[in-house]
């Protein structure tokens, strides 16, 4: 079986990375190669790597509150590029609402603090856009 | 279309990675009949000695002399889960104001001696489409991991300045390999004494080549053209002396050797070990076992078998 390829990385001036290195480590050890691009992305940098690495999920961390900025020009930048068969996924400090609206947009899933590793692997193991 | 203008899309040659690292052998012999003779760099050095700044630096000053700049780096995958974090790129955010540069990262998949059993046919893709320098960085290492020696024309080896005793330098493996080695962190410790210790060491090459020592604080810039100049340097030599042609040959050698290597490794980490060890509990010769399952490498085991 091939392996899963992931992407983590950090949109924006947000500098809180504990998180997305956790979640890097944790993806590890559920078997996935991580692609782990650390702080201060830009959008351009995600779609960039996302495409050199042949990733089949992108994984953002926000904690900065500027996530709908983000997602929605990662997502811009996926179709302009015919990215569409890669999982954006997100975690951090979202609200609700927010929430809602980024999968409105076209993000999969948005996990909130507290999120089981398994529960996240589960989540990507089930929804790949790609054969295995 | 043929495969030299699918390469042309970054995302389409990004794919033909994907699919050679998966085993898809039709497409790795294909790709290897379009090289066209890329300079490949080697970098090793132990975790933390700064390949990836290193090469971050190089790469950035070659782009703006134009050169295409392509990257594998190499990091570990678990023995326990077989995933791996693959973290090169955090160094090389800079390179992301160039167009003509290609980073794939890839996990040493379970494979010893510094490389992926796929490293060189992801080198090969680099090289078909075009990018003329190409470079590799091992997983960080220690001593005997030297198999980009087989690849590379130039290597580039890493020390830090605080790292063991002169014993260390007169021992076997890295220090036996580079062509430019380089005391990086030069502000973080005794840098001139590592510098007289390898110099005393680095006699001329076989093939005649003088190693060079460059002292180098690679965050700051400091001595990156020095290592321009010196990969200028070694790259005529390489290609004067004919070992640019021996290299071609090595790098095919090797990568017959990988693959073949592949295939057993597979055999011999499927459940068929088992029914062997049984076997050979129960009083069958060890060795006519391991003849045993070499023939049938290219048979029952081969493509489709196990393999």
């Amino acid at each position: 079986m091939r392996k899963i390829r992931v992407l983590i990385a950090k949109p924006g001036l947000d500098g809180h990375d504990r998180g997305a290195k956790v979640l890097a480590r944790s993806l590890m050890d559920e078997g996935f190669e991580v692609i782990y691009t650390g702080i201060h992305q830009t959008a351009e940098d995600i779609v960039r790597t996302a495409i050199e690495e042949d990733v089949d999920v992108i994984g953002l961390s926000v904690l900065s509150g500027a996530h709908m900025y983000h997602f929605r020009r990662v997502l811009e930048l996926m179709k302009e590029n015919g990215i569409n068969d890669v999982l954006l996924i997100g975690g951090g400090i979202v609200p609700e609402e927010d929430k809602e609206n980024l999968i409105k947009m076209g993000v999969d899933a948005i996990f909130n603090p507290g999120t089981s590793i398994q529960e996240i692997s589960d989540f990507i193991r089930k929804n790949l856009r790609r054969p295995l | 279309m043929n495969i030299e203008e699918i390469l042309l899309d970054k995302k389409e040659m990004s794919k033909i990675m994907t699919r050679i690292e998966n085993g898809d052998e039709d497409l790795s012999s294909e790709i290897l009949k379009h090289i066209k003779g890329a300079r490949i760099i080697g970098v090793t050095g132990v975790p933390g000695s700064g390949k990836s700044t290193l090469i971050t630096k190089l790469s950035s000053r070659l782009l703006e002399k134009g050169h295409r700049i392509g990257i594998i780096g190499v990091d570990p995958s678990s023995p326990f889960s077989g995933g791996a974090v693959l973290g090169d790129r955090v160094r090389m955010k800079d390179l992301n104001r160039f167009e003509n540069v290609f980073i794939r990262s890839i996990s040493t998949r379970g494979k010893i001696g510094g490389l992926s059993y796929y490293t060189a046919d992801l080198v090969n893709v680099l090289d078909a489409a075009g990018y003329d320098t190409i470079f590799i960085e091992t997983v960080g290492t220690g001593q005997d991991e030297v198999d980009v020696f087989n690849i590379a024309h130039t290597i580039i080896v890493l020390q830090v300045p605080t790292l063991g005793d002169e014993v260390q330098i007169i021992k076997a493996g890295q220090l036996e390999i580079g062509d430019i080695y380089i005391v990086n962190k030069a502000d973080q410790g005794p840098a001139d004494e590592k510098i007289k210790e390898l110099n005393l060491i680095l006699k001329k090459r076989e093939n005649g080549w003088q190693p060079l020592v460059i002292k180098t604080v690679a965050v700051k810039n400091v001595g990156i053209e020095e290592i321009i100049n010196a990969l200028d340097e070694h790259w005529n030599f390489v290609k004067e002396t004919g070992l640019f042609k021996r290299k071609i040959n090595s790098r095919i050698k090797y990568m017959l050797k990988q693959h073949a290597l592949e295939k057993l490794d597979k055999i011999m980490e499927s459940e068929v070990v088992d029914s062997y060890a049984e076997q050979i509990i129960k009083g069958r010769n060890m060795h006519e076992i391991v003849n045993e399952i070499i023939n049938k490498v290219g048979g029952e085991y081969g493509k489709g078998g196990i393999v």
